[in-house]
């Protein structure tokens, strides 16, 4: 080829050799003097974005040109981007440096959210506050497989306990004091619950320790400052989420008051260290208890080091949190905290979220001497209504970011606004490009037909005249973005394209007949942290609804012999506790059996007739083998799985051994009882 | 006195004369007439193009002779460009051999007309959708110049999925 284009070609401008032949047909054009090689690098990347990512392997073999052209990054981020939409910054689901790993589990995942065979399961938790939850703690690994779920209601300082995926073996502890309304501010971890108060006290609440005798014998222990005197009201509480130190030495603990000191405790209940915003009132409170600690007051944000406990970085916010009641009278720091402005943090990448009104900002603290701000520009009259950032594991968002995870190790944030559509944007920028403005990859538009009430007629009507928000919460993860309105009623949608998946929920059985009677607004969707699950759990007041739509990770095995442990422990109960005990578990064995068949029933399925779909399936099924494989690019990919699954082990551990004593404590509490 | 042509000028000296709002298909262009006549066209203007040849040129003028008055997705709305599919019209008019496809994709990019280059390039990879390393080579006329040793790393890289 090279010879006849030195005897009959001649050089253009642009340096590629061109000959005049007469129009050919297709055939024939196999001889052409000009190669498809002779287009620019950027052109054959334009080619090959058009190309599914499934091509695009076997495209390497073809010559060196193809398999460099291939090699670039941007090939597969356009490429991605035509399957999936996904933007050039994403979260990964595999958290892998491998393209095509994480272009099958997509595919997978979403097929799941899409067709995977749905189970659900509606529970109504007893003795708790209907309607009042204030914070909802969930854990869908835990517990042999069946996750745990708390929910904890401001208003009474009730908590509820639960399993997560049925409902059994549910406990309550009361708040045991009368006087709730002084409650300002609370804090929750699955060992402890700690409230501050008005009157500038701070209760800590061993959840392992309380009963549920219903008592008023108060099992909190009371931290008091006997330097600092400070009385002013405790406007916020922080407790680190991730466990606390068993030698209680290390700040575990922050609060901040309306006088803007902020302490920082150990579990010791002593001050570790005060620290002074003189006539600033301190609203939120964000820690991952290992390198910063970011407080808001009403007017700016404070980032403060863990370790050092010095202010490093102080900032403003651009607007001011007011409240016009008069300080007399009640409530008037309640309002404080209900106008006050979202604080979200991603540690990992040095990101602080805030959503106020119609503001939305990014700090990137990344570099303390340069901090980068980013807003999203609402439309004029429009407001946020929730914020939320994606729902992903700890160690994402408190680890480290890495840019070779697939789609540069991104997260998800997104609001619902009060013209009723969701706008979805990534927190983790392109390294390369900083923008000063928020870019909202996606947004979806609801419109009246698209939530479907199953309350009775006239609701809708209802909802218009009293011009209530269509959307009620929002949870996301790094495929679907849930959207709930009210009564249950939920939808999925992608999280690139934001076209409608599916229906998450289904009608509450006839019993919940306040699900029919009134109308409930959706406290809270929670999404499975496992990114690769298409599970998670819809909360309308007290009012659970657990779903799960194809095989997710549980452990079978693990189930069973949790229902042999209770079995082996009640003889030292009496009969009826025994017999109830048994039965229990003998009901959890059964769901968890009854699970198991539906999975089974669901790889029979797949494993059947084969469509297009399915052979994408057993692609990914073969992936998942080949990891094993000895290559540059999977290395790393086998390093970072590597790296999560140490984590994903250890934070299993701790877990397990929280669940075992937490059942101790529940068993006993009921024998007690 | 007839409206003020464009007059685009191949790289061999052919001239073309065309309707300003075909030669603003080209956004290349569009800028060229609009920066040099800011009172708008009031005689003929030439435009040499010395990177395309006359019957390459001959070929992207009468693509934007067809869609004069085609309205196409904002160049920003990336989303509606990548997924619509190559218009008939645009298949009918790209069927030429591969040499005068790629003349047209280079034209169209240095002339920026985004949607023939879209076009083009979505046809290039209709081509190749599906196809084998060896019956790309073919199609293609593209010479394997991999070591044995090359191509079997790569092709163990692969493996796993060319095993199904």
């Amino acid at each position: 080829m090279t010879l006849l284009l030195a005897e009959n070609s001649q050089t253009d401008h642009l340096g590629n050799s061109v000959v005049a032949l007469p129009r050919s047909s297709f055939e024939q054009s196999r001889y052409s003097q000009v190669s498809i090689n002779d287009l620019p690098t950027e052109l054959l990347i334009h080619v090959f974005s058009n190309l599914d990512p499934v091509y695009l392997n076997t495209m390497r073999l073809v010559c060196k040109r193809w398999n460099f052209v291939i090699n670039d990054r941007q090939t597969w981020i356009n490429s991605f981007n035509l399957k999936f939409n996904t933007p050039v910054v994403f979260p990964s689901l595999t958290n892998s440096a491998n393209w095509m790993s994480e272009y099958f589990t997509r595919l997978q995942v979403i097929k799941n959210w899409k067709k995977g065979t749905a189970l659900h399961s509606s529970y109504q938790l007893i003795n708790n506050e209907y309607r009042f939850n204030d914070c909802i703690l969930t854990n869908f690994s835990g517990n042999s497989g069946l996750g745990r779920i708390l929910v904890f209601s401001k208003k009474y300082g009730n908590i509820a306990l639960s399993n997560l995926k049925n409902g059994k073996n549910q406990s309550f502890i009361p708040g045991g004091n009368p006087q709730a309304y002084e409650n300002l501010s609370f804090a929750l971890n699955w060992n402890h619950l700690l409230i501050g108060k008005l009157n500038g006290e701070i209760h800590l609440k061993n959840l392992l320790t309380s009963t549920s005798s219903g008592s008023t014998r108060s099992s909190s222990t009371v931290f008091a400052d006997p330097v600092s005197h400070d009385k002013s009201p405790v406007m916020v509480v922080e407790i680190n989420s991730s466990g606390t130190d068993k030698y209680k030495s290390k700040v575990d603990v922050i609060s901040g008051s309306f006088a803007g000191s902020l302490k920082l405790w150990n579990m010791n209940g002593q001050v570790v260290k005060l620290i002074r915003f003189p006539g600033e009132i301190i609203l939120n409170v964000k820690s991952n208890f290992k390198k910063f600690i970011v407080v808001t007051t009403d007017c700016c944000i404070h980032i403060v080091d863990y370790n050092t406990y010095d202010v490093v970085a102080t900032m403003e916010l651009g607007f001011s949190i007011e409240n016009h009641e008069e300080p007399t009278i009640h409530g008037y720091y309640d309002t404080f905290l209900r106008v006050r402005n979202t604080l979200d943090v991603d540690f990992g990448n040095s990101n602080i979220v805030v959503c106020y009104q119609s503001i939305v900002k990014v700090f990137n603290f990344k570099d303390l001497n340069n901090i980068h701000e980013r807003q999203v520009v609402l439309p004029e009259g429009v407001f946020v209504i929730k914020s939320k950032m994606q729902t992903i594991s700890n160690n994402k968002i408190n680890g480290t970011r890495n840019p070779r995870i697939i789609g540069g190790d991104g997260l998800l944030f997104a609001n619902s606004l009060s013209d009723d559509t969701v706008i979805i944007w990534n927190v983790r920028e392109d390294e390369n490009y900083r923008p000063s403005t928020i870019t909202p990859h996606c947004t979806i538009r609801l419109t009246f037909r698209d939530i479907k009430y199953t309350t009775q007629g006239g609701v809708f009507d209802y909802i218009l005249d009293r011009n209530l928000p269509f959307i009620t919460s929002i949870a996301l993860n790094s495929s679907i973005i849930a959207i709930g309105g009210y009564n249950g009623v939920a939808n999925a949608y992608d999280v690139f394209t934001g076209k409608f998946i599916k229906e998450i929920y289904v009608k509450f059985p006839k019993r919940f007949n306040h699900m029919y009677d009134e109308l409930i607004p959706i406290t809270d969707i929670k999404l499975n942290d496992n990114q690769q699950d298409a599970s998670g759990v819809i909360v309308c007041g007290d009012t659970m609804q657990y779903f799960q739509f194809g095989e997710t990770r549980l452990t079978v095995t693990g189930a069973s012999e949790g229902g042999k442990k209770q079995k082996a422990n009640v003889g030292s109960y009496n009969k009826h506790e025994s017999k109830k005990k048994i039965k229990d578990g003998w009901e959890d064995y059964d769901t968890q059996r009854w699970i198991q068949k539906k999975q089974q029933d669901l790889f029979d399925k797949y494993n059947g007739q084969l469509d297009e779909d399915d052979d994408e399936l057993s692609l990914a099924l073969a992936l998942s083998q080949s990891v094993h494989h000895n290559n540059d690019d999977l290395k790393i990919a086998i390093e970072l799985s590597k790296q999560l699954n140490e984590e994903d082990r250890q934070a299993a551990e701790i877990n397990d051994e929280e669940d075992e004593v937490m059942r101790r404590v529940l068993e006993l509490s009921l024998h007690e009882h | 006195m007839s409206a003020p042509k464009v007059i685009v000028i191949s790289s061999d000296d052919e001239k073309f004369p065309v309707d300003p709002k075909v030669a603003e298909k080209s956004l290349l262009m569009k800028n060229m007439i609009n920066d040099l006549n800011p009172d708008g066209l009031q005689e003929d203007f030439e435009i040499p193009t010395p990177n395309v040849r006359a019957n390459v040129l001959a070929k992207v003028l009468e693509w934007c002779e067809h869609h004069k008055n085609t309205i196409f997705p904002d160049d920003d709305d990336d989303d509606a460009r990548k997924s619509a599919p190559v218009e008939e019209w645009d298949k009918n008019f790209l069927k030429v051999d591969q040499e005068m496809l790629y003349e047209i994709m280079l034209a169209a990019n240095y002339l920026n007309i985004r949607p023939l280059l879209d076009a083009g390039c979505k046809m290039v990879a209709e081509m190749i959708k599906g196809k084998s390393p060896e019956e790309l080579r073919r199609i293609f006329n593209i010479v394997n110049d991999f070591s044995p040793e090359e191509e079997a790393a790569i092709r163990r890289e692969n493996e796993w999925a060319e095993d199904r």
